[in-house]
């Protein structure tokens, strides 16, 4: 068998290493989707865990350079130098606010588009309010208004059903308002910290980009129309991958600047049992206007 | 003897609460009903506002704070009624109580429910009054005299 010509074998054994890169560096990064990788924590409880081991057989010096805190450039092209793989962006530690606050202290969204660590934690704050059934339209007009007031918005509503969300800077406001309009009768809060995903997106989303512009690069070189179309196929699921993850980063960048309250007009469901003590007296029962007005 | 059929008439009126322990007059405006099964008393006005009694047994004994977080929790928690206030009542017979108010949207239109409680020794009497919210507003004093008008045998 005849050798392939330098030049060509050299293209192919860039383009080799480049994907070598290209999923160590993924699967480095990508330390929530593996298994026993660490999810999203709820309540704030919990503080945020170290980098997960991943499971991945990562080479023994490629390890360490996913510990690090500096991005090393891939070697010049052409080079015979032994590849390393772009190691993580520099991670800075993020507290965790007190849970017991419940919340006081609200993430300042860092932008996550440039792969930099976000300076505080990320947190998606949710609540759940119960009222009395009474005056229903009147207080959902005016928890429409409130929202808008506040540089909130409306997401749904129904006859007896209203979810709005407003900046997180002023959820602990809005429901204390919220409160005064009628009876509450129940509240719910739920924080979520998704610091870690949206860490981890970041970084694969830079990896991404570093790859997406070397196989471009590679493109332009390519001398056959067979290499072309293997990078053109690699480009087009890089680029379909880093589509996904904006689309989730730019979800989680929304819903920690904007919290969501969904305020009902109901008594509170029959699960809770803790608030629903029925004494044994049966007439208490038979109460209400359901029954006097039954004439 | 003429004193005597005067008793005797008297006593034969059908005094509102007959048979039961405790009497009161139907207020101006509204008819009282006939063989209530839920109820010992009620009467309602041509538009649907309506004031009705109920005379319970007081047993198992309990206090008039008890009586009245049970009547709220039940309104609130299972029923969803906005409790709107609570005040002390006093009717002319020196008979003291508690008066709930509550709010409630029925088929979409704010109503009102008031529950008020005496309670004896040997009976819990509950004094309900309801109507559409524009109803109960108009008709606060009809409801407030038959409350001062209640008393208990």
């Amino acid at each position: 068998m005849k050798d392939l010509p330098l030049g060509t074998s050299l293209w192919w054994r860039a383009l080799s290493l480049c994907l070598l890169a290209f999923f160590a560096a993924g699967c480095g990064a990508t330390a929530s989707s593996m298994p026993g990788a660490v999810a999203p924590k709820t309540a704030s409880a919990e503080a945020p865990a170290e980098p997960a081991a991943t499971g991945v057989n990562f080479r023994n010096d490629d390890a360490d350079l996913y510990r690090e805190a500096e991005e090393r450039p891939l070697p010049a092209r052409g080079g015979m130098a032994q590849a390393t793989p772009p190691a993580p962006m520099k991670k800075e530690a993020s507290g965790v606010p007190d849970a017991a606050t419940e919340g006081k202290e609200r993430a300042s969204v860092a932008t996550g588009s440039d792969g930099k660590s976000v300076a505080g934690p990320m947190l998606i704050y949710k609540a759940q309010l119960y009222m009395a059934v009474f005056e229903t339209k009147k207080a959902i007009d005016a928890v429409e208004k409130l929202a808008k007031d506040n540089g909130g918005y409306l997401v749904s509503r129904e006859d007896n059903r209203i979810t709005v969300r407003v900046p997180s800077g002023k959820f602990d406001g809005a429901i204390d308002e919220i409160a005064k309009m009628g009876d509450l009768l129940h509240r719910n809060v739920n924080v979520q910290d998704v610091t870690a995903e949206y860490t981890d997106l970041a970084i694969r989303m830079r990896n991404l980009e570093i790859m997406r512009e070397r196989l471009e690069e590679l493109l332009k070189k390519a001398a056959k129309v067979e290499e072309a179309l293997a990078v053109e196929r690699e480009l087009e699921r890089v680029a379909g991958e880093l589509e996904r993850i904006k689309g989730r980063l730019k979800l989680l960048r929304e819903l920690v600047t904007y919290s969501t309250i969904t305020v009902e007009f109901q008594p509170r469901p029959v699960d809770h049992v803790d608030s629903k003590v029925r004494l044994p007296f049966p007439w208490l029962d038979s109460l209400g206007l359901g029954e006097l007005l039954r004439l | 003897m003429k004193r005597l059929v005067s008793a005797l008439l008297l006593s034969a009126l059908p005094l509102a609460g007959c048979g039961h322990h405790f009497e009161t007059a139907t207020p101006q405006g509204f008819v009282e009903l006939e063989d209530q099964e839920a109820y010992d008393y009620r009467a309602t006005t041509a538009d649907g506002l309506v004031v009705a009694v109920r005379e319970i047994e007081h047993e198992p004994k309990g206090e008039m704070a008890f009586w009245t977080r049970a009547v709220e929790n039940r309104m609130r928690q299972r029923g969803g009624y906005a409790l709107l206030g609570t005040r002390d009542v006093k009717t002319k017979s020196g008979l003291d109580g508690k008066q709930l108010r509550f709010g409630h949207d029925e088929s979409g239109k704010p109503h009102l429910y008031y529950v008020t409680i005496f309670v004896t020794e040997s009976y819990l009497f509950l004094i309900e009054a309801g109507g559409t919210k524009e109803l109960m507003e108009k008709g606060g004093a009809g409801l407030d005299q038959f409350i001062e008008s209640f008393r208990v045998n």
